[in-house]
């Protein structure tokens, strides 16, 4: 199960230990290695949650919202700052989001899906929101932009019995029945 | 006369770099001539992470974006537009062009054929015999299971009739094999019961440290790129040529290949990614460029004396593409599963490898796909609009239970299958694109309704819902035939040490000289038989 278990190679090293990274820490470190645009993204990134915008925390309040997960701060600023070119208008999305939220007191994302009257774009733009925090892709063109991969939300229901590719738990790590593979999921 | 090497290699995958790699440890002089550049592990990982798209392997649109390997204009990727597929069958196959070649990104499984594999056209009137047998080879199979790490299952009968071990193997296999994700023990219990005998696949995952490789951690990413390097690839052999004193020339395409009027190999012609143009000679030549770029360069190495190019004398270079085009089927399973532990493959079946019945039907593989299935599923439930707790919970559930099963068929050798340099398309560098012409006969008609039928009893026996069946000629990415093997020269292009029926000092290697192709994958036996190939050259280079 430990990562040192893994660790043979040097080379594995690096790899184990990006697995660790956090979303900035990584950027400093792989950015160097490889030339992509996302690294110009993390870098651009706050290194100090304290630096983030308003227009950011409102985000990081909404998506909380709409996903029921603990969005962080880097992930908020780096998922606002991939869909902001995508949705100019993202701010005042946010803001009639919020003002819905708290119009209709609504305190799980399940009671927004239950509304029958909310405004088509509005909605429309909400799930790009949440789209986006599960697949950490914003688009699904040539120009698609990831801003997470490993922490994509996606991955969190399976997590405990599937790796995220890339990122294995060791050898020897699978055979018996996974524990979760009996929980009950309610459809 | 002086040479510049004593062996030149074209092309540095498994196939050259094996035969580099012998050649270099006899103290030959050997230079390696690659098309691609050098790449490193680390950085291909980390594109593959950052990468929006991820199924590097099927994305047409969005090929660009979706492999992790180079792309620069003098070797094209193969994920673009360079493959010119005619044919009512697409081929799109899909291989590298990088130091260490296609196996950066193969799935490893690593069998051998059986004993009658080697004489469909006796037994069962169908394609074409080998000029060897299973006998033969078989010394060559444990070495090159050696040389590539394989783990595999001691005593499982890979025939598929769940019966004694076959085929026949004097030496067990270098590494035990892997352990069995519970997602295949359950499965395989549960197909039991309608007569289906689970083989787990002999596959080029260390089990245990071998050579400079790692344990497999089950990162669940052997292909596009398995993170640690536990997977063979290439490179391994192209580092140990290198140790023992080989030279890899990097970045240098071959485009010519000269013979003098007596029949002789003299020199090579290769062009930088500048555009500069250079020559080398030596003793002997190996072609190992793999099943499209091999035949597309004795094709195009045309001149008064060998107008139809070189090796060519029987017009059978670049025929008899085979493959193993296949069919598909995805299903849920009635009970949480859980594929996606452990690494990509490893379940197969293949009650249908051998028997009376390849006279109508081909002989086929079923294999049980293990990927880590969330980031599909994830993007289709919110298509679906599927979205809050039910999302979680269908990612769930789905992840869980979604199995795809893949058939792959035997294809038979046929001569109107093939490769030839394309008369009006072009890479940067001026050489032609290889053009694909691609068909299936009434023979894989035949077995595609099998294997439907086949796939639907598996499904019922599991009580699968939601059964989507794809029998559209699914590419497997197993390129054979192209540089056939036989006694004969006027039907065949090499004998069966691999030698240029034509050209004395030319060896041709890797899966393009299989005269018949079988259910399974092929890089073992190309690796087997391209060390045989090694052994006939030590004697006389
Ligand atoms: C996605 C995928 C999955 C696969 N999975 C499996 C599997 O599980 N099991 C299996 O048995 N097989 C599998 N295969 C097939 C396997 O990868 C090949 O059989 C194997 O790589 C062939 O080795 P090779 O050395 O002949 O060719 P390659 O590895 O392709 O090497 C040929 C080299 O020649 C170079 N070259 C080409 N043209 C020139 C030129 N003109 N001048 C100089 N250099 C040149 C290329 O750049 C390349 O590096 C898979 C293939 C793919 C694409
Ligand atoms: S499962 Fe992981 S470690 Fe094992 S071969 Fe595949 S990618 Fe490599």
């Amino acid at each position: 199960m430990t990562d040192a278990k893994a660790v043979v190679l040097s080379e594995q090293e690096v790899l184990i230990n990006s697995r660790r990274r956090n979303l900035v820490k990584g950027a400093i470190a792989m950015g160097v290695m490889w030339r992509l645009p996302i690294d110009s993204a993390l870098a651009a990134a706050p290194a100090e949650v304290t630096q983030m915008p308003v227009s950011v925390s409102a985000f990081q309040k909404v998506s909380t919202f709409l996903t029921s997960k603990n969005v962080s701060p880097i992930m908020a600023t780096r998922c606002y700052d991939a869909l902001k070119k995508r949705i100019p208008d993202l701010d005042s999305v946010v803001a009639s989001l919020d003002t819905l939220v708290k119009a209709r007191q609504l305190s799980h994302v399940d009671q927004y899906l239950a509304l029958t009257d909310v405004d088509k774009g509005l909605d429309t733009q909400a799930k790009s929101i949440i789209r986006a925090l599960y697949l950490g892709v914003v688009g699904d063109d040539e120009k698609a932009e990831l801003f997470a991969y490993e922490e994509a939300f996606m991955y969190d229901p399976t997590r405990a019995v599937l790796v995220v590719p890339t990122y294995g738990r060791g050898p020897n790590t699978w055979g018996p029945k996974p524990v979760d593979a009996v929980a009950e999921v309610k459809s | 006369m002086d040479y510049d090497t004593d062996v030149l290699v074209i092309g540095s995958g498994v196939m050259g770099a094996l035969i580099a790699t012998r050649m270099a440890q006899a103290g030959k002089a050997v230079t390696i001539l690659e098309a691609g550049p050098r790449v490193t592990r680390a950085e291909i990982v980390e594109v593959f992470r950052n990468a929006p798209i991820k199924l590097s392997l099927t994305n047409i649109k969005l090929q660009g974006a979706g492999s992790p390997f180079p792309n620069p204009p003098h070797i094209p990727s193969t994920y673009g537009d360079y493959l010119q597929l005619k044919g009512p069958v697409k081929y799109p196959t899909k291989y590298l062009r990088v130091v260490g070649g296609t196996t950066w990104h193969f799935g490893s499984a690593l069998w051998r054929m059986i004993p009658n594999d080697f004489k469909i056209r006796t037994l069962y009137d169908r394609g074409r015999d080998w000029p060897m047998t299973y006998e033969e080879l078989e010394p060559f199979y444990c070495e090159a299971e050696a040389e590539l790490g394989v783990s595999g299952m001691d005593g499982q009968d890979e025939g598929g009739n769940g019966g004694e071990a076959w085929p026949p193997r004097s030496k067990p296999f270098p590494m035990k094999g892997l352990p069995i994700p519970y997602f295949m023990t359950r499965l395989a219990d549960q197909l039991k019961v309608g007569g289906y005998n689970p083989i787990y696949e002999p596959n080029g995952r260390a089990t245990s440290a071998y050579k400079e490789r790692p344990l497999c951690s089950g990162n669940n990413n052997c292909n596009p790129v398995c993170p640690s390097g536990a997977k063979y690839d290439g490179t391994r052999h192209v580092d140990e040529a290198e140790r023992h004193g080989a030279r890899v020339f990097d970045n240098s395409v071959v485009y010519k290949i000269e013979a003098d009027d007596s029949g002789k190999i003299v020199a090579v012609r290769y062009k930088k990614p500048d555009g500069t143009e250079h020559r080398m000679t030596a003793r002997y030549f190996v072609l190992a460029a793999y099943g499209i770029e091999s035949p597309k360069l004795l094709l195009m190495s045309t001149s008064e004396k060998y107008p139809n190019g070189i090796a060519n004398s029987s017009d059978q270079v670049g025929r008899n593409l085979m493959g193993h085009t296949g069919i598909a089927m995805n299903v849920m399973a009635s009970e949480d599963l859980w594929p996606g532990q452990g690494p990509t493959e490893l379940l197969v079946y293949m009650n249908y490898r051998d028997g009376e019945l390849r006279k109508q039907i081909p002989s086929y593989k079923t294999k049980l796909r293990n990927t880590v299935a969330t980031s599909g599923l994830a993007s289709k439930l919110m298509d679906q609009g599927v979205y809050g707790s039910k999302l979680d919970a269908e990612i769930k559930r789905q992840s869980a239970r979604s199995l795809n099963f893949a058939i792959d068929f035997e294809t038979e050798a046929q001569p109107q299958n093939r490769v030839t340099p394309s008369t009006t398309a072009k890479d940067a560098l001026g050489i032609p694109k290889p053009e694909i012409y691609y068909s299936v006969n009434d023979y894989w008609n035949a077995g595609r309704d099998f294997g439907v039928k086949d796939l639907q009893k598996m499904a019922s026996l599991i009580n699968a819902t939601d059964i989507k069946m794809d029998t559209n000629h699914q590419d497997r990415q197993h390129i054979m035939g192209t540089t056939i093997m036989g006694n004969d020269p006027r039907t065949s292009v090499v004998d069966k040490d691999c030698r240029s029926h034509d050209h004395p000092n030319l060896f041709i290697v890797g899966t393009n000289v299989m005269p018949s192709a079988s259910c399974v994958n092929p890089t073992l036996t190309g690796a087997a038989v391209t060390l045989r190939t090694a052994q006939v050259m030590l004697r006389e280079v």
